[in-house]
Parts: structure tokens; sequence; C-alpha cells
């Protein structure tokens, strides 16, 4: 009875869809009720990727380190850069320092991956690396939000937001955006928010310090009345509720409220069952190992498979790769991401997931090749590492490289803008047209940037 | 001689232009100085006597020298001799009425005359010409039909390619001629013949060319016709010759074929037992029973109320085009067969379907047949098992194949290999052997397609340099090189010169 429910708004939201499909870029300002806000939209153009999961390594992991192999750096190792024209825009370290891990080659496409990502250098044919990327400044709060929201200040609605406002949900009793993290990253719900999207378009959070299925969710519970008389009693509230929006149109978060009250309702259902990592075989949670980083990811999975459009993985709360003192710190933190990783890659591709399933892994910047202190890094902006995988992405191919020391971006350099327009075309949307007014003028994710790297396609 | 002859027989079609400028160009200034003589046209320059014996003399040394390049040419050449010795003998006398008229273009109803008819022969040796390099038909070919009514010319034969079909596709009139007609009868037909070839029938085909046969039914390395498409296209002896059009991949794919398969004239193609890959190219090519593509507001319409009634996700896939994906996995176990045949009015405009976690059946597979365009198809975790795979095999556009978790087993592999674009299958959780599932994989792929391919690639590697073809890993940056090294590298072999 409660599946039914839910996909019954599903279909009545479909049906006014479908009417305007390909006028996305006129949506509507504010959302009529009754009408679903979360169903599934037509893309732009045919989507490559139907899903996307992001793998943050809030705090800024460093690309010299990890997946950008400089053997300069060991030839001029204490040295100052002999190229006078590179300099990295934080003033803490002058003398270039080499990576205290050893690379080597991997797969078939001979990809170089650092010693601390054993598992995840096994994938390495699946990996779409890009070497290229840049960021606007070397400091945690406008990067973290350069990242997640496409602008170095607050007040922009999140990538996930942005998805859902473009594409809907395909899972109406599930949120469309889950975010995992431990605690609080640094900025905090900011990261997910919807900003001026309709409430409804915000991530979730979730806390995955203690991923018990009863409690994940607060308050999924009710244990004083059945469901058929929780139904009564919520229609009634939605009448009361929808008489009084009535009276204050295009009140946001009166009408967020108004729909997360249902979604909480039609969640009991499905989010208990999702939630619950003991429904998985005991060689898929080998697979994954244990941790909560393990854990997120395997639930992502989860997740994923019953049409969650985005999820988003925080290595931890604070900043778990923000290691200024001592870049061997980086081991300890790439152990707890390198297998979960690597599992989550191959239980994707073997499901069949991956073919529409798009993987990004990274920080919000890099860290510098010049030491900080005696053995630590410092943030860097002028040039980094993410990689993609999955959703309509070439494997085994590097995109764009830093110069030899790895400085700056110096071959096909992407911005983050770049990164998130090119994202938005595998799913399906032009980033130019995915608009929404806000303010008296058009609002986009890439601002008034982002070119599609259209190199990595397959 | 022959080799310094043929060198300059090549200029004949550049430098023709020259005299029949200079003569259009002379007729026109003549003209305008008739009509100055009229006080309406009074403005218009009349010629002087200086200028019109410069201009005859450019005209007629330049006609007489194409008219000699031109005889180099067809003396090497093999062209078609009726229409060679036409363009000749129109040529000559336009040659020679230049001349007679520079001779008389002091007697003023004399060199008129002498003009005219030079004028006129011009152009028909130049229409001549032009038979003769772009084919009988060149201006006609693309007339609008109505214009070739009104002018009573026969619209030209059209090919019957769109027409027939792949059912009814005859092997060498409808798959295999109409390529060499594209890509080699331009050079080895009617018109041309070079190397005594032509390759416009099947008769004239196997009759082969001046130095033999070009094919050897069955076998290929014995056929110089694929062997020679087949070379780096930078090879001297590649055909078709650099700057012309090239075969595309799935042309050259379909002409290995036919030649392996002892180069038939007759028959069904449909009657023939096809490699997938063959199969898929021809029925692309010759089209199906020609199906339209559904409508796209009529299609919505009715996959919304769909939708509505099955409580299932219908997505247009782009704003344009009536294309959709069906995904029936919300509704999960209640998605049955009933269900799946209630997708029927929207049947041939779905792309992606979803089934995964349904409860269909191998029998209610059969309404897939109708869903001719599927490109992507889940049905993991359902319970099907292989006698559904058998009733996938009208779907020769699928792609993706998601059978996880389900009951398919090795004996179901066989009937996927009817699927010939098939390029992504996921049998996780399935009792599929890995010996089968790369038996499968084995008959799908066009091993000679990567073969060429690899070797394209190692000879682009070749020449770009293997250390950035690699990527750049920053290995490849050495600060350390010396200029030194390099200089003593340059002058110390100066380039021979022979």
């Amino acid at each position: 009875m409660l599946s039914r429910a839910g996909t019954g708004l599903g279909t009545l939201g479909l049906a006014s869809v479908l009417s305007d499909a390909g006028l996305l870029a006129a949506a509507p300002a504010a959302i009529a009720p009754g009408r679903n806000p979360l169903a599934p939209k037509s893309t732009h153009f045919p989507a490559r990727a139907k899903r996307i999961i992001h793998l943050f390594m809030n705090g800024g992991p460093s690309h010299v380190d990890t997946f950008d192999y400089k053997p300069s750096l060991e030839k001029y190792n204490g040295q100052k850069p002999p190229t006078s024209a590179t300099k990295t825009e934080r003033v803490t370290g002058s003398t270039l320092m080499m990576s205290p891990f050893k690379f080597a080659r991997h797969g078939r496409c001979g990809l170089n991956v650092s010693e601390i990502f054993p598992n995840v250098a096994k994938c390495a044919d699946d990996l779409c690396v890009i070497n290229s990327m840049h960021t606007n400044i070397p400091n945690h709060e406008p990067s973290l939000l350069m990242m997640t929201c496409g602008d170095n200040q607050p007040i922009r609605p999140s990538m996930g937001s942005w998805l859902l406002y473009g594409l809907g949900a395909e899972n109406q009793n599930l949120p469309g955006f889950v975010v995992f993290c431990p605690g609080k990253p640094v900025v905090g719900p900011q990261l997910w928010a919807n900003s001026f999207l309709p409430g409804i378009f915000q991530g979730a959070h979730i806390n995955n310090s203690s991923l018990d299925p009863k409690s994940v969710i607060p308050h999924l519970h009710n244990g004083s009345l059945t469901r058929a008389a929780q139904r009564e009693q919520l229609d009634l509230l939605k009448q009361l509720n929808e008489m009084h929006l009535a009276q204050r149109s295009g009140d946001n978060p009166l009408e967020a409220r108004i729909q997360s009250l249902e979604m909480a309702f039609r969640m009991q259902f499905e989010a208990q069952d999702v939630f619950d990592l003991s429904k998985e075989t005991q060689s898929t949670r080998d697979l994954y190992g244990k941790g909560q980083f393990g854990e997120a990811c395997l639930l992502s999975r989860r997740l994923l498979e019953r049409g969650v459009r985005m999820v988003q993985i925080f290595t931890g709360g604070g900043q778990p790769w923000d290691d200024h003192g001592d870049a061997t710190a980086h081991a300890a933190k790439a152990k707890l991401v390198d297998q979960p990783i690597a599992a989550l890659l191959t239980d994707l591709k073997r499901t069949g997931m991956l073919d529409d399933t798009l993987v990004l892994w990274g920080g919000e910047f890099g860290r510098t090749p010049t030491a900080q202190g005696a053995k630590g890094r410092d943030h860097h902006s002028q040039g980094f590492t993410v990689w993609l995988a999955g959703g309509g992405v070439k494997g085994g191919m590097t995109y764009g490289a830093t110069d030899e020391f790895g400085i700056a971006a110096v071959e096909k350099r992407t911005h983050v803008h770049d990164l998130h327009a090119t994202m938005l075309h595998l799913m399906g949307l032009d980033h130019e047209k995915l608009t929404y007014r806000y303010g008296g003028r058009d609002f986009r994710l890439t601002d008034v940037h982002g070119k599609v790297a259209k190199g990595i396609f397959t | 001689m022959d080799h310094l002859g043929a060198f300059l027989g090549h200029f004949h079609p550049v430098l023709v232009h020259l005299p029949i400028g200079i003569l259009l160009l002379l007729g026109a200034l003549e003209l305008a100085g008739l009509l100055s003589r009229a006080r309406a046209f009074a403005w218009l320059p009349a010629l002087t006597g200086g200028q019109r014996t410069l201009i005859l003399a450019l005209g007629a040394c330049s006609s007489i020298i194409v008219a000699a390049l031109g005889w180099l040419l067809a003396h090497g050449g093999d062209y078609d001799s009726a229409l060679v010795h036409r363009h000749q003998l129109l040529g000559i006398c336009a040659a020679c009425a230049c001349l007679a008229a520079l001779a008389v273009h002091r007697w003023g109803s004399l060199y008129a005359l002498a003009l005219a008819s030079s004028l006129a022969l011009v152009v028909m040796a130049g229409h001549a010409g032009g038979k003769i390099t772009h084919g009988s038909d060149y201006l006609t070919s693309r007339m609008p039909p109505a214009l070739a009514r009104v002018l009573g010319i026969a619209p030209p034969p059209e090919a019957r390619k769109a027409a027939v079909g792949f059912e009814r596709a005859v092997v060498f009139a409808d798959a295999v001629g109409p390529i060499l007609r594209d890509r080699c009868a331009s050079c080895h037909g009617p018109a041309k013949g070079n190397g005594g070839l032509r390759l416009d029938s099947w008769e004239l085909l196997s009759k082969g060319g001046k130095h033999g046969p070009v094919i050897k039914p069955g076998d290929l390395a014995a056929s110089p016709l694929v062997l020679r498409i087949d070379l780096p296209s930078d090879a001297k002896e590649h055909m078709p010759p650099r700057g012309k059009p090239q075969l595309s991949d799935d042309e050259l794919t379909v002409l290995e074929w036919w030649v392996g398969a002892g180069a038939p004239r007759d028959g069904a193609v449909a009657g023939l037992d096809l490699p997938p890959i063959v199969a898929g190219i021809l029925e692309e090519r010759l089209g199906g029973e020609a199906t339209p593509p559904p409508d796209r507001a009529a299609t919505l319409a009715q996959a919304a109320r769909v939708a509505g009634e099955l409580g299932i996700i219908v997505r247009p896939l782009s704003p344009v085009g009536p294309w959709i994906e069906v995904n029936a996995r919300p509704a999960g176990r209640a998605f049955g067969d009933r269900e799946l045949g209630l997708l029927a009015p929207v049947a041939p405009a779905i792309r992606w379907l979803d089934l995964g976690g349904t409860s269909v059946t191998d029998d209610g597979l059969a309404a897939l047949a109708a869903m001719h365009g599927l490109e992507r198809l889940h049905l993991d975790q359902t319970r099907i098992a292989d006698p559904g795979l058998v009733r996938l095999s009208s779907l020769r556009q699928m792609e993706y194949l998601n059978l996880r978790g389900t009951a398919v087993t090795d004996a179901g592999m066989g009937a996927l290999r009817a699927l010939p674009r098939l390029r992504s299958l996921y049998l996780w959780q399935t009792a599929v052997t890995p010996a089968a599932s790369r038996a499968l994989g084995e008959a799908l792929v066009d091993k000679r397609r990567i073969a060429r391919w690899k070797s394209e690639q190692a000879e682009l590697g070749r020449r770009i340099g293997a250390e950035r073809f690699e990527g750049n890993t920053g290995e490849s940056l050495n600060l350390d090189t010396k200029p030194a090294e390099a200089a003593a590298a340059g002058p110390a072999s100066p380039p021979k010169v022979n």
C-alpha cells in the first residue's frame, strides 16, 4: 500500500513533466502544491550517466603523493625550483620535497599510482585521471564551496541539489541526494545546501559514525500509531498545511517542510531496508571492509541502485587530508579509503552499474610540491588531481598535466567549473541551460564559466 | 619520355581553363564593343586593334599548348576511348578555329564568324572533357526531378539501396555493388576503366584488369581488391588513391566478408549465414522493412497513461525525438508479464528498458520482439533463464544487457550471438562459465578490424614518438640535455643529395 502511495505521487508528477519536457530552462520559480518536484525529468540530450557518487577527500590530498607522479621532485629534492616562473601561492615553503611514497605503473594503461593506494591501483584501467585541475583560492572554506557548489562564496546550491532540480529522483521513497559525513566537515551543511533552490532538493546528511538502520535517520519509527492511522493524520495535516501555504505563496522553507514530512512518512518503509547492511552477503561486506568509509561506500551502492541521484561521501569530519606537518600521514588516510573505493568500483562493475554511474574522487585542492616545515605540505590551488570513473568516461587515461614539478596545471587546464560542466554534460544536462532565476537573475552551477572536457568521453 | 609525357599531361586539366577564359573574355569584350556603337551604351569600351591581336594570340597559343598536353594525357591514361576521341576532335577544332580567327582578325565579318565558331567549339570541347572526368551525367545527376521532367531528361537511375530493405536484398546488386559503385567506379567504371579494370558490374569485376583477376573467391590473401584497400592509406599501392573518398571500416568489412564467402552474385543476403558483424552493418545500410519512427507527442501521451497505470517511470531520452526510457524497477515484483504486455502501444519507441527485480518470465519476454529500437536492457534479479534469451534474438540494436543474478547458463549464450551490436553483458551471480562468455565475446568481435586498428595505432605511435604517445608522466622532461649534444648531432651528417 505504501509503495503504491509513493509511485502514485511519482506518476502524478510525470504527466506534468512530460507535458513540458524540454522546457527545463524555463522551470517554474515556485512549485505549485500537489506537483511533485522530484518526478524524473527529461534531459537536454541523451545521458551517459544516471547517478553520481562523489568520494570527497576533504582537506585536500597531495596530488604529487597520489596520482601525479613527478620524478623531477626526486632530482631537485631540497632545492628551489630551477625554473623561476612557477611559484606556489602560499609563502610557507620554497624548496621542493620529493614524495615519501614510491610510485609504480599499474594496469594495461600503465598509470602511475602511489603505493598508498594499492587497491585502487588495481582498478587503474577504469580511472580517468585529470591531472590538470586548478581552483581559485588555497584555503579550505572557499575551495570546499567551489568544489561542492561552484562558487567561492556561500549561498549557492550544491551540485546534488542542481542535479535533483534538473533531473528529479527515480525513487520517491528516499531522498534523492544523500551525504555521508561522520560529524561535520569544515563549512558544514552549506556544502550540501539547496540554498535558493526549493528546499526539497537539499542533501540529506547521514552521520555514518554509527550506522544502526533504526537510528541512522532519527524518528523514523512510530511506536504508537499504525501506518493507516499515520496516513490519515498526515493527510489531514497536509490539507491544513496547504491551506496555510496558499496564504503564503512562494514560501520556500514552508514548502520544503511540507514535502519533507511526506517523504519522512514514505521513507520509514524503504529507508530501514536500504540502511540494513546485514542484507548484504558476507563476501560483499568483506570486499568493502570494516570502517565508516567502507560502510558508507556499501550503503551508497545500495542507495544508488534504488534510484538515488547523487551520493557524497566525506573522508571524515573536519579536514582529514590536511597534512601540514607530515606528508607521510597521508598513508593512514589512504588506508581508510583505499579498499572501500576499490570495492565500490569492483561492485559497480560486476553489477553493471558502472556503465551509468559516474564516480568522482578528489579533494577541494592539492598540496604544495614544496615543503612546509621539515616534511609537510601546504594548501595548493594552481594544480591538483581528481579522477573520474564509469558513466561515459574513458578508463585508463590521464587528461591534462601539471608542469614538471607539479606546481601549476599547464596542459588542458581544467578548472572546477570545467569539471562541473563536464559532469553535468555526462548526466545529460547542458550547464548553460540548467538555470534558476533568483534575485533578479539566472544562476547556474558553473556561474559564467565552464568548458566541457569532451576529450574524456567514451 | 613516357614519364615526362605523363607528367606534362597531368597539367592539362589545370591549364585547360586558360584558353577557355581568354576566349570567353574576348567574346564579351567584342560584344561590348558592338554595343558601344549605340548611343545608350556609348560608355562601354571598345577594343583597339592592338589589344585584339594580343588577346587572340594569347588564346591561340594557350589552346595549342593545352591541346598538346591533352594528347599526352589521353596517351597515358585509361579513359573511355569514344569519349576521349570526341573531346580530342572538338579540342583540336577549337584550337584551329582560334588560329583562324587570329589569321583573319583584320577582316570584320570573317573574323566574327571564326570567333563565334571557336567559342562554340570551346564550350562543346569543355563539356566533353567534363564528361570524361566527372561522368557522362555530371550535369544532370543531381538535377531536381521536376526540372529534369520539364527538360525531357530521363532521371538518373536511382540506386536500389534505399528501396529494397535487408529482407529482400540481393548480394551483389544491393549489398556489394553499391559500395564499389560509390567508392571505385569513378576510376574503374564506364568513364575511365583505369588499369583496364571496371568494377561496376559483377561480370566485369570477375574478368579482372590488365594485371589479371582482382579477386580469388574465398581467398582474401590472393585478392588484390581487398588487399590494396586494406593497405595503410599512404602506401603507394593503396586504393582508393590518396585524396579520393575512402571506404569506411563497415564497407571494407562487407567487402572482405563477400570475397571470403566466395564472391556470390545472386541470392538473398538474408538467406546467407552472415557473421553477426556483417549482418549488423548490412541491416543498417540496407534498412529493415521501413518502419517510420514513432510519433513523439502520441508516444509521450501513451507513455504517461501507461506509467500512471503501472507505477513505473517513463522518461523521454531527449527533448527531441520520440525515444523513451522505461524503468519498471520501482514497481518491483508487482510488475510481471501482464504489465509488460501493456507497454505494447509504446513498444517501438523504447530504447532503454529496466526490468530489474520484476517478476517477468521467459514467456513474457515475447513482448520485447516489438521493441526493435531497444539498446539497453536490464533483466537482473529476475527469473529469466535460457529459454528467455532466445526471445531476445530479434533485438538487433541491443548494446547493453544485464543478466546478473538470473538462472541463465552456458547453454543460453548461443542465442546472444544473434545480437551484432552487443558490447556490454553482465553475468555476475549466474552459472555462466568464463569460457562460455569468452567464446561469445570472440564470436561478436570483429578481429580483423581490431588488428587493423592496432596496426594503425602502432604506426601512429611510431610517428608521434613513443614518449609523447604514452601520456605526459613528467618523465620525458629532462633538464640535463646539453645543447652541445644536439648541436653536434645536427651538422655532423649533412643530408645527401642524389
